[in-house]
């Protein structure tokens, strides 16, 4: 495939030049990057080092109500049991449906919104972000308002005729978690995506079908590779917040939307296990880190696939 | 900064080809039906509270029993909303820039320079967003009683940032790693200095998710119940009054009423300063769009 | 203590910018300078929403702009650390002691705070009284037990065990409270008011009781048992209590157990949840009284558990026919009032503040305001008859013979633990 080769030489960003950029210029750029992030890793350090370190602490004591705070692991042993792996389990599985499906909605939107809408562009931008700025516990009863068995999309089809007994499957039901967690995440996918977007040459895309190829080969051999490093850093700012999350299923998910951060939640403050809770917590770093870690090394595998 | 502009007119998002672009392209049918479904699904419950809260009912549903303002002549009387709403709006004004600030350094620092200890520093800096907020405002409080800094909005404030401004960093970090580096490049060739290059050249580029993650900070800061109700000492901020005020059964219109009203207060704040800018700008004889696109 | 120490020195720089008035009380609002604030925020909107050509010179003038607002930010953290440094270092000297005698620190429940209560308690005492309100007792615990630092704590019979045992409270010298030989004995009765040793913990102020609503209309025969409602058999979906024990004790009252919380043993727990488990009436759980009257207005469940008679009187408001029922098992009364905290710092304040709060025209208030029941005797000399026939306030432990005392089992944690099965 020439056509490709050449239509990707054309986009793709010199790995070279971004070395001669970045680390070629030895004199006196030393520090620089560290006078960048000096002060926000210092106001990380006080304000949430230092409380992380707290709950670190925590999770290795004993510290039930009547804990007397000696060393332990019980904490790690007790945030392993099967009721909580169930849960963990259902939690990523319905974070990562969630995801797919943000995904599959973000990512046309953020195409027309860069490629295709002309001077509406800003304005759907803007309008993205204002649809974050409502109180997000009372938006919880505007979806109830839609899915419950007398809200709109039920009298709706009603009325139609399509239907003559509500749906109970709309709301309560892992269904509603993954609309309700898609929609209130969709303008932190779109934003990033519309940025990486943002950034391909129009040319190429026009370069690519002038010579030919139909808008699948398009979207495939050009626009994916060019989006793929912004594709994947969204997948990570969307699924993170996403798995703890705990609003949106605990008030449309009835009894089938319980997530881990709710667990955490009833540990913390119901049962008043801090110890159990900060150890839960500390499992679900490690496991997002793992999944940070991993995207990014797909994400560096998909690079160099397109670039050879 | 002649030498900067000119540089700018040959970047690949240039105003001619984004023009030509759009006269060839433009929405299709079927983009055009995606666009009102997903605005049905980023609106719908929005606009639905909002004529609920016009509802002569204390239910938020269906029927629609007709029209009052009853709810927001009770929403005028709550006082403790009021007070909590400005403790609220306080906060988020003052967390936004300070976020902004921290997350635009830190972006760059992440993604315009590769050193030691960078991907330690960008794990260390995406870690609150991953750690659940229950715990952050916990362990928060358990730190500043530790440090015996008393609670107050200013204590607030400071975990607000600590939530909110990595946001800031993701959101323009992604922007920033797939920024065609030969314009920087160029830029520094053509003899501007680095900072020159970040602010003629670099910001501008970013300016649209810069304002978009300035929206986000803004809602997160405000809208925020579990980091808040933890830090905050004796003021309400306003989700602290919107939770404590669900226990009662009457209460929900009247909340609803005044989230209706904040919302709002702040479309028509944004949409305005928006007005605003591409009023001046094309009296200037500039396309707001173009200076969007980056030119 | 290193820590106060740095703190006040930095509080000192702070001081020299003038950002803070070393004199005022350290809140959000003593900063100085708002237009200055105002000014750069308006700035900064204005370059952040982008700014074409005019970014030149606006982007230019922002950046200039950096180091003062690098040093507003760094002067946040130091402001907040010379806040509580003075504060706190201030605990033995004479200025804390002026504050905290001017001031008590009333946490409790939204709906506590009624202008009609608190203003005459102002006025007569001179004393400033600060709101900080909660939702939800088991976060309200948590806050505590992180070290928040309050005066009064309103409480509820059925949290106090576990925040006694935290050390969160202290006893309340009934010498100090006027009006203490009034209150019903059937009030003080029952567990949480006065623990095992004799100590009192809460001094109650209001209650009420528990039981089922449901919508008359949509079931075939009147429900007045919690057997009934927990029916695999059940026409119709139910929503039960967030509130796990409260559930798991009406579940174990449906099956014949109990009724007081105490007498229901873990097997009894493990079978309730089982049935509990089981069955595919439940809809959803539900929290807020608030969420609750949604929930039966959207026509998604036709009965609840665990909820006041107020929703039933909630949905009668917009011509739904709601009814609330006692269940033949047992109602189960809620009695909440307010304790001290351990931590109080003005003992004086905390004492006037439930002494008033106490008193028979604060007590009427509350019941003409929500309906709820009164604990001090005295009311019965100025609540109109009326009044006192509808609610029972004649005497609220003995409105109906089958009332229970809302109280905690002893193994709570083993609830909580088996209550994740149904939930999780």
């Amino acid at each position: 495939m020439n056509i490709n080769r050449e239509v990707e030489s054309l986009a793709e960003p010199d790995e070279a030049a971004l070395e001669i950029v970045y680390s070629g210029r030895p004199r006196g750029r030393r520090w620089v990057p560290h006078a960048f992030l000096a002060t926000p890793v210092g106001v990380l350090l006080t304000f949430f080092a230092g409380p992380l370190i707290v709950l670190a602490m925590y999770s290795f004591q004993e510290r039930g109500r009547s804990g007397d705070g000696s060393f332990t692991l019980s904490n790690y042993r007790a945030a392993v049991e099967p009721s909580i792996l169930e849960v963990a389990g259902s939690t990523f599985l319905i974070a990562t449906l969630s995801m797919l499906v943000l995904l599959a909605l973000a990512y046309p939107l953020a195409y027309i919104i860069a490629m295709k809408v002309g001077k509406w562009e800003i304005p759907l931008l803007l309008a993205l972000a204002l649809s974050d700025e409502l109180n997000p516990l009372i938006r919880i009863f505007g979806w109830r308002t839609i899915l419950a068995r007398n809200g709109l999309v039920n009298s709706t089809l009603d009325w139609i005729g399509l239907i003559d007994k509500p749906m109970d499957w709309l709301l309560f039901t892992k269904f509603s978690v993954v609309l309700v967690l898609t929609a209130s995440w969709m303008p932190y996918a779109v934003i990033p995506l519309y940025a990486a977007m943002k950034t391909i040459d129009p040319r190429v895309v026009e370069a690519s079908s002038d010579l030919g190829a139909g808008w699948f080969t398009t979207f495939r051999t050009v626009v994916f590779p060019l989006t793929a490093t912004g594709f994947v850093a969204t997948m990570v700012i969307v699924f993170i917040p996403i798995v703890s999350d705990f609003a949106a299923p605990g008030l449309v998910g009835g009894t089938s939307g319980r997530m881990l951060a709710s667990v955490i939640e009833d540990l913390f403050t119901r049962r008043g296990e801090w110890g159990v809770g900060s150890a839960l917590t500390f499992l679900l770093l490690v496991v997002s880190g793992f999944v940070v870690y991993l995207s990014h090394r797909i994400a560096n595998i998909k690079n160099l696939d397109t670039s050879t | 900064m002649v030498a900067v502009r000119g540089l700018n007119m040959t970047s690949p998002s240039s105003v001619g080809f984004w023009t030509l672009t759009r006269r060839r392209r433009g929405t299709s049918a079927v983009e055009s039906v995606f666009l009102v479904i997903m605005a049905g699904l980023l609106f719908g419950p929005i606009v639905l509270l909002a004529a609920f809260s016009f509802n002569d009912s204390s239910i938020i549903g269906f029927p629609f029993r007709g029209f009052t303002l009853d709810w927001y002549r009770e929403a005028m009387d709550e006082s403790a909303a009021w007070e909590s709403l400005r403790a609220s709006l306080t906060i988020a004004i003052m967390v936004t820039p300070v976020c902004l600030f921290l997350g635009i350094l830190s972006a760059f620092g992440l993604s315009r320079f590769r050193f030691r200890f960078r991907g330690a520093v960008s794990s260390f800096i995406f870690l609150s967003l991953v750690i659940p907020w229950l715990l952050i405002g916990v362990s928060g409080l358990i730190f500043f009683s530790a440090v015996e800094v008393r609670l107050s909005l200013w204590t607030v404030g400071a975990m607000h940032v600590v939530i909110a401004f990595p946001l800031v960093t993701a959101l323009l970090s992604a922007q920033l790693v797939r920024l065609d580096p030969h314009i920087h490049e160029a830029s520094l060739d053509l003899g501007a200095t680095e900072r020159e290059t970040l602010r003629h050249v670099i910001v501008p580029l970013l300016l649209p998710t810069i304002g978009a993650s300035a929206v986000f900070v803004f809602s997160w800061s405000f809208n925020n119940f579990i980091v808040s109700f933890f830090t905050a000492g004796f003021d309400n901020t306003f989700p602290i009054w919107v939770f404590s005020s669900l226990r009662q059964a009457g209460d929900l219109p009247i909340v609803n009423a005044i989230a209706t009203l904040v919302s709002f207060v702040q479309i028509i704040l944004i949409v305005g300063i928006w007005q605003l800018l591409r009023i001046r700008l094309e009296r200037r004889g500039h396309d707001i769009r173009d200076v969007v696109a980056g030119a | 203590m290193p820590q106060p120490r740095a703190a006040a020195q930095m509080s000192g720089v702070t001081r020299n910018r003038a950002v803070v008035d070393s004199g005022e009380e350290c809140s959000l609002y003593s900063f100085r300078r708002p237009k200055r604030v105002i000014y750069s925020y308006a700035k900064a909107i204005t370059a952040v929403l982008l700014i074409g050509n005019g970014s030149e010179d606006l982007w230019g003038r922002l950046m200039k702009d950096t180091k003062r607002k690098v040093a507003l930010g760094v002067s946040m953290g130091l402001l907040a650390a010379a806040c509580g440094s003075d504060v706190s270092s201030a605990g033995s000297g004479s200025d804390a002691g002026e504050l905290a005698s001017s001031t008590v620190v009333f946490f409790g429940y939204e709906d506590s705070f009624l202008d009609s209560v608190l203003d005459p308690f102002v006025e007569s005492t001179g004393m400033d009284v600060k709101t900080p309100a909660f939702a939800d007792e088991d976060e309200t615990e948590t806050k505590l037990r992180a070290g928040f630092e309050a005066d009064v704590v309103e409480l509820c019979a059925g949290e106090v065990g576990s925040m006694i045992e935290s050390g969160l409270l202290q006893p309340v010298d009934t010498s100090r409270i006027s009006a203490w030989d009034s209150v019903f004995d059937s009030v003080k009765a029952g567990e949480g008011v006065i623990a095992e040793n004799g100590d009192v913990y809460i001094v109650p102020l209001q209650g009420g009781p528990f039981g089922i609503v449901y919508l008359a209309e949509e079931v075939t025969t009147p429900i007045t048992s919690y057997s009934q409602l927990f029916d695999p058999g059940f026409d119709g979906d139910i929503a039960v209590s967030e509130e796990s024990i409260s559930t798991i004790w009406d579940v174990a009252m449906a099956l014949g157990h109990g009724p007081e919380v105490d007498q229901i043993t873990d097997a009894q727990v493990v079978e309730a949840v089982d049935v509990l488990t089981g069955l595919d009436t439940v809809r959803t759980t539900w929290s807020e009284d608030g969420d609750l009257v949604q929930l039966f207005a959207a026509g998604e469940i036709i009965a609840a558990n665990h909820a006041t008679p107020d929703i039933a009187e909630a949905l009668q408001d917009e011509g739904i026919n709601a009814v609330y029922v006692a269940p033949e098992e047992g109602q189960i009364l809620w009695k909440c009032g307010q304790g001290i905290s351990a931590n109080a710092t003005n003992l004086d304040g905390a004492y006037a503040l439930i002494n008033h709060y106490l008193d028979p025209e604060m007590q009427l208030i509350f019941a003409e305001e929500y309906g709820y029941l009164a604990s001090n005797s005295e009311i019965l000399d100025i609540a109109p008859q009326e009044l006192v026939d509808d609610l029972g306030l004649a005497d609220p432990g003995a409105i109906d013979l089958v009332t229970i005392a809302e109280g905690l089992p002893d193994n709570e944690d083993f609830w909580e633990e088996e209550w994740s099965r149904f939930a999780g």
